[in-house]
């Protein structure tokens, strides 16, 4: 089962999240996509500044913006992951899970 | 860029079939940020597993069991009892 944890600010903002762990299934391939595309198009497609920190075997990737500025990017590209993390969670509930931890 | 591999969460299948050549993979865990850094709320501290590291001060710990900053300052790894370590940060003001 693939673990997920995302790290909201008192606003409720996304502000890092961890993915890790492995899964069986078709499932596995779509979170990589999910989490791996987030990732890069927050560093081709903004200028937020982040510390990301993976394993090149996969299985985990760690991740934390650098700094409180949210750009309306950032902030709409962590929460359409979130959103696809959380629909694959509903459609496969044992595949997945995702914890989230309020500062 | 991240090279996006579709199995990047998924197990790896049919890789030989030699009996040794199992090992768990690199977590890359440990301190994420150096003693007397500045850090802002949310950054990542120190990833782990267990409690290698305990939060102090101003310091808030996942349900992964990672430690973040909960409020923007400077990181201070420091001894808790005789053989724990903790880490906290101090609001660069104060």
């Amino acid at each position: 089962m693939i673990g997920i944890t995302i790290v909201r600010d008192g606003a409720g903002k996304i502000t890092s999240f961890t993915a890790e762990n492995h899964g069986e299934t078709i499932v596995c391939a779509a979170v990589s996509m999910l989490v791996l595309n987030t990732v890069n198009s927050i560093e081709v497609l903004t200028r937020d500044s982040f510390t990301c920190d993976y394993d090149e075997n996969g299985g985990f990737l760690t991740f934390s913006l650098d700094n409180h500025v949210q750009t309306a990017g950032v902030k709409i590209l962590l929460e359409a992951m979130y959103l696809g993390l959380a629909s694959a969670k509903a459609e496969y509930p044992g595949e997945i899970e995702i914890k989230e931890v309020k500062q | 860029m991240i090279t996006l591999n579709l199995s990047f969460f998924a197990h790896k299948k049919g890789v030989g079939s030699t009996k040794n050549g199992r090992d768990s993979n690199s977590k890359r865990l440990g301190a994420k940020r150096a003693d007397g850094q500045f850090v802002l709320a949310g950054n990542i501290l120190y990833t782990q597993n267990g409690t290698k590291i305990h939060p102090g001060n101003n310091v808030g710990r996942g349900s992964n069991d990672n430690l973040f900053a909960l409020v923007d300052g400077i990181v201070r790894f420091e001894r808790k009892g005789r053989d724990k370590k903790r880490v906290s940060v101090y609001p660069s003001g104060a």
